[in-house]
């Protein structure tokens, strides 16, 4: 079978779509963080959090919105414990973000063991899964509907929220604020503006955005939640972040580029491709990605400098 | 002044200070030196009834520690392993321990030379992952008993005979499985097929120990019908559900037909998948169905079976024949189709769904492995060329 024809198949695009979502999510967070000057290292420890307590809240409280309450609960509680010891006690932030990742895989365990008795997973619970979305009119367009219509929930919801994550950044007072902090935080705190306060309001809607990355894998993606299921994808939505420029259609494309690699990974090894060759190349595109980023700013540098010259 | 006044404060506070440390250090060693002296006591007591004991050894229970490289709760191996730990305390009145040293290997040595240190009967750990550390701590400690599972001691560096070598013919579990799924095409079952002859193969890691299934699943697919061709992937963790999920269901979009899924923890995103497109799994080491029947009886039908690896039952009888001396510690006993160990997990679902003639031959099968007329090849003598080679011939 011929590797083209299989990219540019609707099932290829379909499942590109679903391995995006996670990523998303969790880098549009990173996306409002870094615009207000902070890098936030705790994305996989939030995901990873929200994940188990939205299983968790879905199965006590006995409906998907109390599972949704529970997880956005949880990432809000991790993101505003981060943002204290960050900004309030002044922690470095890289030792902040790790805190919060080596505490969430023990955490989830021990919790997971205190509700279930078993600490691999939560398959013994009965949890709610967000449900898929068939869009009407468009799901009997052929291959396009094929394509958009039928995904989960919260992937509607990650694409909406790149243009409400753009629109807060770039059309409100609030988003003003925040770029203003994020650049020089110095000039915005000499006109008025309170520094911490501001970058606490970031850290928890980055906090809300990555919670809802963390329940679209375990009531998504699967209906139950698995010890360490996050596997990485908050560090990945942290490269996409800054793939991406820190900027929200930055992130969707770079999060896309990801997701493409790893999609094409899951199909590559069924043809006679080496499992190691292909498991690279998720990384490999990461490289590449940030190699052409530097060019091109570099590139653009000289054009600026010859201006300069010339005027 | 002020300064003279402040460095005379600042003298007193430290001769104060330095005081201080002097009047309450004697005391603090004589505490310490108590406590050490009674903590003497009490060893050379239990080492005293120890002895005592040693004269007549059944009164005595045997002392089992179980060092698990990972964490239990992978509804897998090690769970498997921890439930033959617990029938040692329930049959033979066995004092256990089982201490979970997770994924960071760093702390495996300190983990080892711990326990060993400790007064522990029979010190038990698994896999490959461990084998060459414990082979080491065993011949840093002759006068202790060990014994590893999953892979076979190497007496070169075992050279005092104190540990026991438990392995398993995985691939012939493996095999059956391969039997089951090829002889399953034919079964006209409406969630197969039979027009495609292609079968689905997802293992966590492109290493010996998951390829050793891999052989073994090909070979059995072989034996019932050379022509059926098998997709692999390897998710490449053992952890990522989401991967796993996601190639399974890349392989049933590609037409597998039934996959065989030796994917440790991430087992339950191949479950997922079939679930999510209608087809049929195999599972690995347990008995996946009979796990999720209760709780989700919907995921659980599309387990047709699961190649058995019974750790646990594997480790009692390792345990038990020590004790009775039926069993050495300067061995390696591998355990296959013939003792249990391995082989299909033959639960309600299994006899639900596949048809009785090919449960009869299945049964004909296993005899034939067992008596080795089948002779069933393993990874672990072949090359990673050899096994890159059958692989690749298989696929389609």
């Amino acid at each position: 079978m011929n590797v083209f024809s299989y990219i540019c198949s609707v099932d290829f695009v379909y499942m590109w779509i679903r391995v995006a979502t996670p990523i998303l999510l969790a880098a549009l967070g990173s996306v409002v963080c870094n615009k207000a000057g902070v890098v936030n290292l705790g994305l996989e420890g939030t995901m990873l959090i929200s994940a188990l307590f939205g299983v968790l809240g879905s199965v006590y409280g006995n409906s998907l919105f109390m599972g949704l309450l529970a997880g956005l609960l949880a990432s809000l509680a991790v993101s505003a414990a981060f943002a204290y010891f960050h900004l309030i006690l002044q922690a470095n932030n890289v030792l902040c973000g790790t805190a919060v990742n080596t505490m969430a895989t023990g955490l989830t365990v021990f919790v997971l063991q205190l509700a279930t008795g078993e600490k691999g997973n939560s398959s013994s619970l009965k949890s709610f899964s967000f449900p898929n979305i068939e869009i009407p009119l468009i799901k009997d367009i052929p291959v396009i509907g094929e394509i958009i219509s039928g995904h989960n929930t919260l992937t509607y919801v990650a694409v909406i929220m790149v243009v409400v994550i753009y629109v807060l950044l770039y059309k409100t007072p609030l988003g003003l604020r925040m770029r203003a902090v994020g650049e020089t935080p110095e000039a915005a705190s000499s006109v008025g503006q309170n520094v911490i306060v501001i970058r606490f309001i970031s850290i928890l809607i980055c906090g809300v955005l990555t919670g809802l990355g963390g329940m679209y894998l375990s009531m998504g993606y699967l209906g139950m939640f698995v010890r360490d299921m996050t596997a990485g994808r908050g560090f990945i939505a942290l490269a996409a972040c800054s793939m991406g420029q820190a900027t929200p259609v930055g992130a969707l494309v770079s999060s896309m580029i990801f997701a493409f690699f790893d999609g094409l990974s899951n199909i590559l090894q069924v043809l006679k491709i080496p499992s190691e060759f292909v498991q690279m190349l998720p990384y490999l595109a990461t490289i590449i990605g940030l190699t052409v980023y530097s060019i091109q700013q570099s590139f653009r540098m000289k054009q600026k400098m010859k201006k300069q010259k010339k005027a | 002044m002020r300064r003279k006044i402040s460095l005379v404060l600042a003298a007193a506070i430290a001769a104060a200070s330095l005081a201080g440390c002097g009047g309450s250090k004697p005391a603090a060693e004589g505490t310490q030196a108590e406590s050490k002296n009674q903590e003497a006591g009490e060893t050379k007591e239990t080492k005293k009834a120890e002895e005592a004991g040693g004269g007549q050894e059944s009164g005595d229970p045997i002392k089992v520690v179980y060092l698990v490289n990972g964490n239990l709760g992978d509804k897998g191996f090690y769970d498997s392993a921890a439930s033959g730990i617990k029938m040692m305390e329930e049959k033979l009145g066995a004092e256990t321990k089982i201490i979970e040293m997770g994924r960071d290997e760093t702390s495996y040595e300190g983990n080892y030379l711990d326990v060993s240190e400790q007064d522990w009967d029979m010190i038990i750990s698994g896999t490959w992952s461990v084998k060459e550390l414990a082979e080491e701590i065993a011949a840093q400690f002759p006068e202790k008993k060990y014994m590893f599972f999953d892979g076979e001691v190497d007496y070169g560096v075992v050279v005092d005979g104190n540990m026991m070598g438990v392995n398993y013919f995985s691939n012939q579990g493996a095999f059956m499985a391969g039997c089951l799924a090829a002889s399953m095409l034919e079964s006209g079952d409406e969630k197969i097929d039979a027009s495609k002859k292609v079968l689905g193969f997802v293992g966590s890691m492109d290493t010996a120990n998951i390829n050793d299934f891999l052989v073994g699943y090909l070979e059995g697919i072989r034996y019932v019908d050379p022509e059926i061709k098998v997709m692999t992937s390897y998710v490449g963790s053992f952890e990522d559900v989401s991967k796993c999920m996601e190639m399974t269901t890349q392989l049933y979009n590609q037409g597998a037909q039934i996959v065989y899924a030796p994917a440790s923890q991430s087992i339950l995103g191949a479950v997922t998948a079939a679930s999510n497109s209608n087809k049929y799994l195999i599972a690995c080491d347990q008995d996946i169905y009979a796990q999720l029947a209760e709780s989700d009886p919907d995921l659980a039908q599309v387990v047709l079976s699961s190649s058995l690896k019974n750790v646990g039952d594997s480790l009692f009888t390792a345990v038990e024949g020590f004790v009775n001396g039926t069993m050495t510690t300067d061995q390696n006993y591998t355990m296959g189709l013939d003792s249990g160990a391995v082989g299909l997990a033959k639960n309600e679902n299994y006899e639900a769904n596949v048809p009785e003639d090919i449960r009869k031959e299945m049964e004909e099968i296993e005899a034939k492995v067992i008596s080795g007329e089948i002779k069933v090849g393993t990874a672990f003598q072949m090359s990673t060329e050899e096994v890159a080679a059958l692989r690749d011939e298989m696929k389609p």
